[in-house]
């Protein structure tokens, strides 16, 4: 029922993961797509394949999100290959986990929050700079900045300020018609640190634990929620922050 | 792609308004819709007799959801009528606005009695009679979110309808029923508009980001969303339809 036919999206870090989900989801439904990455180009061609198999048009931009003139550059190329915005997706980011407050180093810090904060940050207002009118924008967080997790301090709290940003751009953005909302996905299984189903045993247990459906999210869990934010469905939902997390409390 | 695939949706208070907008709305993408209702039969008939010449399928079935043996009655009424129930749309609901020192007792047993124990009513039919993989949707509202003087006993109601959302979510998800509540703002039904002056309808309007109050398929759309399969992952979470307001 859904559809994104004649629409751009833009989805940052989408070589891998959840990034990738969301940009095969809307290449489905019929949207243009733009692919950005950092480093990992072999992903990233990959993704642009899977795309031009769908029938849809789709570049591969690399730019670093921590550099505004990567992502004015970005922007910049998504426009001069399909002449507009609708929907951006700020979900380019990197984990950090079991780290706890006493360990974490200056390094640890600025690399986390450069990426994580500041491009989430400089994504966000290049999306308010380029979008069209009636468009959308979406923030991809994280379930720790709703439940905090011991040694998450500074990979959550990266992901916390950028919905501050999201409150204060809906309403800044409103009169055009956009809509600005969270999406804050629980643990990934089979992606990022939960790439492997041996990694951080223990603390897949305790989010396990906490999961009334017994299990971590995969990314069609979240790719499924993307759709609803670009789709029409969602067109009076603005400023919201949306858990996506089986009902977990951890 | 949010399409239902004749999933059994029951939709209480749907005769009018918010209601009877989920129903078309539920019908459209392929649900067979029970039509509840309270006292507004003509009113219920009639959107059952516009969903089937829409080529929908719906059945109108009384009840007073405040009242136990009428839920129990509503659900034998569903599950005789198309075999099961799939998903619960907690829509029914009344409020009462008044400033809290004019509030009669009356008034704040019918809101706790139609918007909390009717919610708990269904709720406790739904925790055994809903299919599997069901889905419980309920009612809240975003003035819990912005204090408006006039309407502390109904934010009450709805407040409480949340913690029950959230708590029944954890008992019933081994069974992959997901529970969550929606908050419209301010929606243009009648219930809503009768008797307001327009400059108080377009300050409410001036709170959105939008510029304007929601209409009932504003929040029609989200209940679809939430009804269909891709919403299974969320569960125990509330969303605002409200324009940014709140």
């Amino acid at each position: 029922m859904n559809t994104l036919k004649n629409k751009v999206a833009l989805i940052t870090g989408s070589a891998r993961g959840l990034g990738k989900a969301i940009a095969e989801r809307y290449a489905a439904l019929g949207a243009d797509i733009v692919i950005n990455y950092s480093k990992d180009k072999v992903s990233a061609d990959e993704v642009l394949s899977n795309i031009i198999a769908m029938g849809v048009k789709v570049i591969a931009v690399q730019a670093d999100v921590s550099k505004v003139a990567d992502l004015e550059r970005l922007f910049a190329e998504a426009k001069k290959a399909f002449g507009k915005i609708d929907i951006i997706v700020a979900n380019a980011g990197i984990e950090m986990v079991e780290v706890p407050v006493t360990d974490f180093t200056e390094e640890q810090f600025d690399r986390v929050f450069s990426i994580n904060t500041k491009g989430a940050y400089f994504t966000l207002q290049q999306a308010a700079r380029n979008v069209e009118d009636n468009g959308r924008i979406i923030y991809v967080a994280s379930s720790t900045t709703s439940y905090p997790v011991p040694g998450m301090a500074v990979y959550g709290g990266s992901k916390t300020t950028p919905r501050y940003l999201v409150d204060i751009l809906s309403k800044e953005i409103g009169h055009r018609g956009v809509t600005v909302n969270t999406i804050i996905p629980f643990a990934v299984d089979h992606s990022g640190i939960f790439a492997k189903a041996d990694s951080y045993p223990a603390l897949r247990k305790q989010l396990l634990d906490s999961c009334p459906m017994g299990r971590l999210a995969e990314v069609v869990d979240v790719a499924n929620v993307a759709e609803f934010f670009a789709s029409d469905l969602s067109s009076f939902v603005n400023g919201q922050h949306l858990l996506v997390n089986g009902g977990a409390t951890n | 792609m949010s399409t239902l695939n004749e999933k059994v949706i029951l939709v209480t208070g749907a005769s009018r308004g918010i209601g009877a907008a989920i129903a078309h709305k539920l019908a459209k993408a392929g649900a067979k819709v029970a039509v509840n209702y309270a006292g507004g039969k003509e009113a219920a008939e009639q959107t059952v007799d516009e969903i089937k010449q829409n080529g929908g399928e719906a059945i109108a079935v009384q009840a007073d959801v405040s009242k136990a043996d009428e839920v129990k009655r509503l659900f034998d009424a569903v599950i005789t009528h198309y075999g099961r129930v799939d998903v619960l749309v907690n829509n029914a609901g009344i409020m009462v606005t008044k400033l809290l020192k004019d509030t009669t007792d009356e008034d704040f047993t019918r809101q706790f009695d139609i918007n909390v124990r009717g919610t708990f009513n269904t709720m406790r039919e739904a925790a055994t009679r809903l299919a599997d993989r069901g889905s419980v949707i309920n009612f809240s509202t975003s003035v819990n979110r912005i204090m408006l003087p006039g309407y502390s006993t109904y934010v009450a109601t709805k407040a409480a309808v949340e913690q029950l959302t959230r708590v029944f979510s954890k008992e019933v998800g081994g069974r992959g029923i997901n529970v969550n509540s929606v908050s419209p703002g301010p929606t243009n039904t009648e219930l809503f508009t009768k008797g307001k002056p327009q400059e108080a309808i377009d300050r409410l309007a001036s709170l959105s980001a939008f510029n304007r109050i929601g209409e009932p398929e504003d929040i029609a759309k989200v209940v679809l969303f939430l009804a269909s399969d891709e919403a299974k992952w969320i569960t125990a979470q509330n969303i605002g339809i409200n324009g940014g307001m709140a």
